[in-house]
């Protein structure tokens, strides 16, 4: 028998009523990676901010190398050698990597700062796992991947030999997941004990020694990861059904072009350029992905592309509606829909009524408004009719935005983008956060509206959904265009033109 | 569900809104048996503090001896720093109201409230501290400055080494006029070639404004000065402190802002007429005045208004000049000057 | 329909709870200053209740306190910091009593071109604050703030100055036309028809709320990012927003000068600008809310009045209970604001 980094036995914790874990056992082996599946909401997070103390369990017991253990502050934690790396990085962007680090500690230099010291180690540990970090650089100049090891690096440093990741993988391109596995691997034969929370069957397979399956906050199973376990078996784990993992292919053919954009210019927030020369045509009834790493301008060419975001230079044209520069509300009235990336900020009025929500963009229209007053029959009817069609979990339209659950939340705003019979839909990032089903459903939906002869751009940070989706897919990099690929390309020659490699071969033209 | 529950705010909201209107219906009787306590009711209503060595204190300490003199028959209820013009209106009426005999308006801003309010209480009494509009059922009462000022003139004149003396007003409202002149001619009465400076502030409390002439003043060799304001009064004071000038009070006894530099004063004693007033009241003659004699004045003479004991610290003052400023008094009491025609 | 029931259930309970704390801590202080905290309160009570006089003078607080209340409640709805009621309220008060004495027009033709000047000249100076926001991202809070000071002086230095009434010494300008005065209903009381205009200032805050424009208010309040992405010309509604705002405050201004004083004078304001404040935030931005908290305040105004006449009990108890009730609030807010933070930060993680 080998010995147990980590024992969870029973864990129960709950929030407003709801048990977002129900007596959850959990076995970490020690010098292992353990997967924790289970869909958004299933209580993987939560269990393991139950571990790191930043949660307490109303139930269950902590046994940390087979000792009993009351963890009741990530202070606790890091002191028993269990270290977290969250989804949203907890970094100070003006300082460097060193200075991120010993934030969190005494020094040992009295009142004097052991910079250099603490730097030296770093770069000692750094190079022993391969990880390339620079003590120096400020974390606003390293990429998300860099920034995410930097986090890695911080726990290391502490003493973790636990160490908890939360979907660490969301944020990084094929090829740095590949080199993070590498490290992981490298890790775990160091003898740390690694556990890996994730909804992406692919790590799994491709680097679990276990896997654990939660589902509505009960513990499903454990598996030892051999060759006989299948994903198909593990779905059913999690979703507890089947899924349908290959959409009916749309018989329909791309039409015309619908929107076309020419040579767009635009800066970002900082007024720094986000969109350079950016040219492309989407046709009736066509998705085009957009594949690249986060913050190479997709945000940007989504607002361009809705009106939120003024254009230096370039044209966009609807049918034969010149569009650039005109108002959000020009965009809205001529059909340009728009799922947002943010559902926080953007997409939706958080704490306002989910009925006046979905009334965003056409409240002022009859049924919803008469003579400048608000029909609020009219209102309710719309939310019931909407609510059953697109199966919303709420309780009632008067419910804020904010009680739904984040695949509800996005329901609510498909149903406003799509009911209004788009002749574009811009969706930027429209399964972010989703667990399988609701981004099942998203991903249908987004193919229904183009069976209806939408013209679609997907923004994803999933290559697998825009295989799944995308009748081409476009590859941007520092705001430039670097290629467009046709359906059935190759994932690893799409991550190549995301590492910003332009395609050799000449960009096909529709 | 949400309708409903907004009906039963506005429901709630209804009746809360009603209420008021029933209890004053019930309440009505209340106040009807209070207003017939045998005692008279008398209210004073002062615009600043009791306590500010001027004008409110002056009244406060008036109105106070009477009713302390007169326990059995007077009831007196103070209310302090009735100052905004929005609130003197409700405070008179609601005493009026309350069943209040005698009601007191401490001020010239209260002119106006005053005026409306005693049309609408016939039954009560009220009286203006300074101004010029009545109704049958109000009378005003007033210091006549010019006896004061006189007095202080002579004191200045007396005392000034440099024959440059000075007298700091506020608004130049009739009474600082009257007193300013009646400063002018008690000065001239010893020194026919006194020069005199005299300002006017332009408002009643600006002490900063008061402050900054008296200074002038004595920079430029007035080595007394006589104030005629209230509020401003504290700037004049201070001045002379600052300065170590002489500087002469009003109103109320000031020694107790500045030890070494009030050389004296005017202090007001409302007494005088307060008890005219109540006896005009009682009689009923209040009612059937002549309209010139609807200002109940306070004079040297009539005992309302006297010196403040001299406190020459510099030793400015011969024992002689201190016999003149004495005879000046007694003078003054047996009304012997004769004024101008004030218009 | 359930969940919502609740939610206005407990801002009224969060308010009614705020309020008995206030009351309870101005009790300590009554009894601290040697007086009897039941007989304090009650003279209060009876106070505003216990003659047609009082009741009247209740009814005189709660039209400016209430119309200046809802008026806040439509800029803050938006999430603009209005705190300018009391330089709107001053402003429009000049501006109408500036045309009412000096434009010669009959009567009929004279009243209502008074209230459009002070309903143009309050909404202006909000307006303002709303340019420099939208032009310059100037903090509203800062320069509605500063308005204030400015129009008081201004104010000053027209009753001191040209608008001075020739036939006083006083600081106030003289009256405007008997003809254009807003009459009393009952004869021998105060309480004048500017009452009814509060109630109809109330119905079309009602209506406000339930009509495209409030929508696009409550949106706006809701966040830039998503009004724009909605299709909401932010800056223009914020402009109107204030517009709106400052226009109701000048239109209590109005009410004020010509239901009740029949001139402008110095300090007219008085803490009115204050109190809607307090009114507003109390009241949870809901014109019913607004209403009872506004009766509230008067009653605590015009109570507090009559307790400090006829007890010892010092008036300052009526503002602390005020300041307590203004702490509160603004406790209430920063909590609901955290806890809401919290919330969010944990929706975010299990997403």
């Amino acid at each position: 028998m080998e010995e147990l980094a980590v024992k969870m036995q029973g864990i129960t914790k709950i929030f407003n009523q709801v048990k977002a874990n129900d007596c959850v056992d959990f076995s970490l082996r020690k010098g292992s990676i353990h997967g924790l599946l289970g869909e958004n909401g299933a209580g993987k997070t939560t269990l393991m901010n139950v571990l790191y103390g930043l949660y307490q369990q109303e139930a269950g017991d902590i046994f940390i190398h087979g000792a009993k253990a009351e963890v009741d502050s990530p202070l606790k934690a890091i002191s028993l050698g269990i270290g977290m790396v969250h989804q949203h990085f907890m970094l100070a962007r003006p300082l460097t990597v060193v200075e991120n680090v010993m934030l969190g500690r005494k020094s040992r230099r009295g009142i004097l700062l052991d910079t250099k010291e603490t730097a030296r180690e770093l770069q000692t540990l750094s190079d022993k796992y391969g990880m390339g970090v620079d003590p120096y650089s400020k974390i606003w100049q390293l990429s998300v991947g860099e920034q995410q090891r930097v986090e890695i690096l911080t726990a290391l440093y502490m003493g973790a030999d636990i160490l908890l990741l939360d979907e660490p993988t969301a944020v990084l391109t094929p090829q740095e997941t590949n080199l993070f596995f590498d490290t992981l691997r490298q890790m775990r034969d160091d003898g740390k004990s690694i556990v890996l929370i994730t909804h992406k069957l692919e790590e799994i397979i491709a680097i679990v020694d276990e896997v654990t399956v939660l589902r509505d906050g009960k513990m499903i199973g454990t598996l030892n990861m051999d060759e006989s376990v299948t994903k198909d078996q593990l779905t059913r784990m999690m979703v507890g059904r089947d899924v349908l993992f290959n959409f009916k292919e749309n018989t329909r053919a791309p039409g015309a072009v619908r929107y076309c954009l020419k040579n767009l210019c635009a800066r970002n927030a900082k007024g720094v350029a986000a969109l350079k020369n950016f040219s492309l045509d989407i046709r009736e009834g066509e998705i085009v992905g957009l594949a690249g790493v986060d913050g190479n301008g997709q945000s940007e060419l989504c607002e361009v592309l809705t009106g939120l975001r003024p254009l230096d230079a370039g044209e966009i044209t609807l049918d034969d509606e010149k569009m650039a520069n005109r108002p959000p509300a020009y965009f809205i009235s001529h059909g340009v829909c728009h799922i947002p990336e943010d559902r926080h900020t953007t997409g939706l009025a958080m704490n306002w009524d989910l009925e006046l929500n979905l009334i965003l963009k056409c409240f002022y229209k009859a049924p919803f408004a008469k003579h400048g007053l608000l029909c609020k029959k009219a209102i309710e009817e719309y939310w019931e009719k909407t609510r059953a069609a697109y199966q919303i979990k709420a309780n009632c339209g008067g419910d804020t935005a904010r009680s739904l659950s984040g695949g509800n939340q996005q329901k609510v705003i498909l149903a406003r983008e799509i009911e209004s019979e788009p002749k574009v839909l811009i969706a930027n990032q429209p399964t972010r956060g989703l667990d399988v089903g609701a981004a099942e459903y998203v991903r249908q939906k987004l193919l229904n509206t183009r069976g209806n002869g939408a013209a679609l751009l997907v923004v994803s940070a999933d290559l697998e959904e825009l295989l799944q989706l995308s009748d081409r897919i476009a590859v941007i990099y520092g705001g430039e265009l670097m290629g467009i690929l046709e359906r059935g390309a190759d994932p690893y020659q799409i991550g190549e033109l995301m590492m910003g490699k332009k395609q050799e071969v000449s960009v096909c033209e529709a | 569900m949400r309708k409903n529950l907004k009906a039963r705010i506005a429901l709630l909201l209804g009746i809360l809104m009603l209420l008021p209107m029933l209890y004053a219906c019930g309440g009505k009787t209340a106040s009807d048996e209070a207003g017939e306590s045998k005692k008279l009711k008398v209210a004073l209503v002062l615009p600043g503090k009791k306590d500010d060595v001027s004008f409110n204190q002056a009244m406060y300490e008036g109105v106070s001896a009477y009713a302390a003199a007169h326990t059995d028959t007077v009831d007196l209820k103070i209310v302090e720093n009735v100052y905004e013009v929005a609130d003197i209106e409700p405070a008179l009426s609601d005493f009026a109201d309350q069943g209040y005999d005698v009601i007191f308006g401490h001020g010239f801003q209260f002119m106006e409230p005053l005026v409306n309010v005693a049309d609408k209480f016939p039954e009560s009494y009220f009286l203006l501290g300074t101004g010029y509009m009545f109704r049958k059922n109000s009378a005003i009462y007033d210091v006549a400055l010019e006896s004061g000022g006189y007095l202080m003139g002579v004191i200045a004149a007396l005392a000034s080494e440099t024959g440059k003396i000075g007298v700091i007003g506020g608004a130049d409202a009739s009474e600082m006029v009257r007193g300013h002149a009646g400063y002018r001619m008690g000065a001239e009465s010893v020194n026919p070639n006194i020069e005199i400076q005299e300002i006017y502030t332009g408002d009643w409390n600006d002490t900063a404004a008061a402050y900054e002439a008296a200074v002038g003043m004595y920079d430029s060799g007035v080595d007394v000065i006589w104030h005629s304001g209230d509020g401003i009064g504290l700037g004049v004071v201070q001045a002379a402190v600052d300065k170590d000038k002489y500087v002469l009070g009003n109103v109320q006894d000031q020694k107790s802002l500045g030890e070494k530099n009030v050389l004296s004063g005017i202090q007001y004693h409302w007494e005088a007429v307060i008890d005219q007033i109540f006896k005009d009241i009682a009689s009923g003659a209040f009612l059937n005045l002549e309209d010139d004699a609807r200002i109940y004045w306070i004079t040297i003479a009539n005992g309302g208004m006297e010196y403040t004991p001299i406190n020459d610290t510099k030793g400015k003052l011969t024992q002689d000049e201190l016999k003149t400023i004495e005879e000046a008094y007694q003078k003054l009491k047996n009304d012997e000057i004769t004024w101008p025609a004030w218009n | 329909m359930k969940l919502d029931l609740q939610k206005t259930g407990n801002k009224a309970a969060g308010a009614v709870a705020m309020v008995a704390a206030a009351l309870l801590v101005g009790a300590v202080l009554v009894m601290i200053s040697g007086n009897n905290p039941l007989e304090a309160y009650s003279t209060l009570l009876s106070g505003a209740f216990s003659s047609k006089q009082r009741v009247s003078e209740l009814f005189v607080k709660l039209v400016p306190v209430m119309i200046m209340g809802l008026g806040i409640s439509v800029a803050y709805r938006a999430q603009l910091w209005n705190i300018g009621a009391e330089g709107q309220f001053i402003i429009g008060s000049i501006a109408a009593t500036a045309v009412g004495l000096y434009v010669k027009l009959p009567p009929v033709l004279l009243a209502p071109l008074t209230l459009l000047a002070a309903i143009a000249a309050a909404g202006g100076w909000a307006l303002l604050a709303g340019f420099l926001k939208v032009r310059f991202h100037a903090n509203e809070v800062i320069t509605t703030l500063m308005l204030n000071y400015i129009a008081d002086y201004f104010l000053d230095f027209l009753v001191y100055g040209p608008m001075m009434d020739p036939a006083g010494q006083l600081p106030q300008s003289a009256m405007v036309p008997e003809g254009i005065q807003i009459k009393a209903i009952f004869s021998g009381l105060r309480v004048h028809y500017g009452l009814a205009i509060m109630v109809v200032v109330f119905i079309l805050t009602v209506l406000l709320w339930r009509s495209t424009l409030g929508y696009r208010i409550n949106l706006i309040g809701q966040g830039e990012r998503v009004s724009t992405y909605a299709g909401v010309n932010v800056k223009r509604t914020i402009l109107l927003t204030m517009f709106i705002s400052g226009a109701v405050a000048g239109v209590a201004g109005w009410i004020e000068t010509f239901g009740l004083q029949y001139r402008i004078m110095e300090n007219m304001a008085g803490s009115y600008g204050n109190i809607a404040t307090v009114v507003a935030l109390l009241g949870a931005l809901h014109p019913c809310g607004i209403a009872v908290a506004s009766f509230f305040f008067s009653i605590l105004l015009v109570g507090g009045a009559s307790m400090q006449r006829m007890t010892n009990v010092p008036y300052s108890i009526v503002d602390v209970i005020q300041g307590l009730i203004i702490i509160f609030v603004i406790a209430g807010i920063v909590g609901q604001g955290r806890k809401t933070v919290k919330r969010a930060g944990r929706i975010g993680k299990d997403a």
